[in-house]
């Protein structure tokens, strides 16, 4: 039951079922849809490499973010943690294999997926706004970093959720009603949303991958803060995961 | 050998587990028997590591399940047949497990033939019923080929061949030297299976006995004959050593096999109206000893 075997163990889980395959798959296609349709639509109009990626960020991620939260939830779902536990019984051992899994998986997913929907929405555009989306320009590696770190935290924020709720339902309702209606409400109301707006995750992660999403925060401590802002409330949920998986009786 | 040590859980208010202390040894298969929610399934639990002990301690080849170097070597279990994902093959159901423990691929072939699945090993474990998911989790269990297995209510859903199948497998693993620890809520399902008993009632140790002496205690030798001739019977058989009660017309034979009695009486021409075992004393035994648990536990919480 080393590291590497419970590694291991979680990617034969990952590969053995359908659902992340089909998971994996509407990622690919909501993602490069939106950048299609974009700059299909609108081929003489600038199109900045984060306006491009709105679809990795708004729809891509969350979906990659419910596929890691179901490896967690829809094992205990199905009672089959207790089968898990047995075999490595130190469950934080089983939390961080899980977690770097599915960060490789849906951070590479991620990746591959921005340069594609980039190169799709470069290849659409009429030549004269293509400078802006071509794969030699530093914004577009900037953004598909960026977007990267985001698919590879959420991920891991996903796990973190699955362990501490064990609830699909109740993982789904964090991840799609936190960035889509928690926070834009919130950031609406009148003095609650200036001052605790910049302190909402998602605006963070908005902030720092560019997507232009409901609405911004203007944010003091720029895009790398912003990312090591949504690094480090990834990093207090799975402390969170850890502490309490190793307590509580499955 | 697995060693409770005043092994207690309480769930809120109830106390499930009760100073629960025990040696179970290698070499025998030990029955644990109670009544359904008399605490069987919560020790099984606390001593693979899934639930944490309120106090008291569960260890295993003398340390805790969790401080086991690749606890599927050593520990098999059969907890739930259906803690697994149901759209996964049984098969890769295996490979994942083996992958923990670096279990070679070709073991997994070795467990599934001889659970008797080869043939379904590339279905969705879903699809299979309670006695294909039984097999599949005892193949779970005997995967590591571990000296240590715990049986939870195996024969659940098992056909007669199945649950014939299951008791020669425990009786092999106990004579290859291996500790197994089988639970269940009928003793009928023990008296050919189990060497040794381990009886709870509402979490506390009953009795821990051999199922021989529990046998002998329990009245389970016992002949009912009903004859017109019975006090001449009855003669005949206290002088064969035999214990006899008798009430009108019927005897309650011990300490004298069924075949002795119908042959005792054919070579004397006596008439018999009935021979019988009593099929239901070992229940009754049993009944008898985990009721009194109850009411010592009513009385004790009165005074």
């Amino acid at each position: 039951m080393s590291f590497v075997a419970t590694v291991n163990a979680e990617r034969i889980k990952l590969v053995t079922t359908r659902s992340p395959r089909w998971l994996v798959l509407t990622v690919i296609v909501l993602s490069l849809g939106l950048a299609g349709i974009q700059a299909y639509v609108m081929p003489y109009s600038y199109l900045p490499p984060q306006r491009a990626a709105l679809g990795i960020g708004v729809f891509g991620v969350p979906v990659l973010m419910i596929l890691s939260a179901l490896t967690v939830t829809g094992e205990y779902r199905t009672g089959m943690i207790h089968s898990t536990f047995l075999a490595t019984p130190r469950r934080c051992t089983v939390v961080l294999a899980k977690s770097l899994v599915v960060a490789l998986l849906c951070g590479g997913i991620t990746a591959v997926t921005t340069v594609g929907a980039l190169a799709l929405a470069g290849a659409l555009v009429v030549p004269t706004q293509r400078a802006a989306l071509a794969l030699d320009s530093v914004a577009v590696w900037r953004e598909v970093g960026a977007m990267t770190l985001y698919g590879t935290l959420g991920s891991v924020l996903a796990i973190g959720l699955g362990v501490l709720l064990r609830h699909t339902a109740a993982v789904v309702a964090v991840l799609v009603l936190l960035p889509f209606v928690v926070e834009p409400l919130l950031g609406v109301v009148p003095e609650v949303g200036g001052r605790i707006g910049s302190l909402l995750p998602f605006a963070n992660a908005y902030a720092f991958t560019g997507v232009q999403w409901l609405q911004t925060f203007s944010l003091w401590w720029g895009p790398v803060g912003a990312a090591l802002y949504f690094a480090a409330v990834v990093a207090a949920v799975l402390a969170a995961a850890l502490l309490v998986v190793t307590r509580r009786d499955p | 050998m697995i060693e409770l040590t005043s092994l207690t859980k309480d769930y809120r208010r109830i106390r499930a587990v009760d100073e629960l202390t025990a040696t179970i040894e290698p070499g025998y298969v030990t029955g644990f028997l109670g009544p359904n929610g008399a605490g069987k399934s919560t020790t099984m639990r606390m001593i693979v590591g899934l639930d944490r002990p309120t106090s008291g301690t569960a260890t295993v080849l003398g340390k805790l399940y969790r401080d086991l170097k690749d606890p599927m070597r050593h520990v098999g279990a059969l907890l739930d047949a259906r803690q697994l994902y149901p759209n996964r093959t049984a098969r890769a159901h295996l490979r994942w497990l083996a992958a923990t423990t670096s279990i070679p691929a070709a073991r997994i072939d070795e467990v599934l033939e001889s659970v008797g699945l080869t043939e379904v090993a590339d279905r969705p474990a879903g699809s299979f019923s309670l006695g294909m998911a039984q097999r599949l989790g005892i193949a779970v269990a005997l995967l590591g080929d571990p000296e240590v297995l715990l049986f939870d209510e195996p024969v659940n859903g098992l056909d007669p061949e199945g649950i014939r199948w299951i008791r020669t497998l425990m009786r092999e693993l106990a004579a290859q030297g291996r500790t197994v620890l089988v639970s269940s809520h009928l003793l009928a399902e023990m008296a050919h299976t189990a060497d040794r008993l381990l009886v709870i009632g509402r979490g506390r140790l009953i009795a821990s006995t051999t199922m021989t002496e529990f046998l002998a205690d329990s009245g389970i030798g016992t002949v009912r004959v009903r004859s017109p001739q019975s006090g001449r019977l009855a003669e005949l058989l206290g002088a064969r050593g035999a214990s006899v009660q008798r009430e009108d017309d019927t005897l309650l034979v011990q300490g004298i096999e069924i075949e002795a009695v119908g042959q005792l009486a054919a070579e004397h021409r006596l008439t018999l109206h009935e021979l019988s075992t009593r099929q239901a004393s070992l229940e009754e035994a049993y009944l008898r000893m985990t009721e009194d648990a109850v009411d010592y536990r009513a009385a004790g919480a009165r005074s």
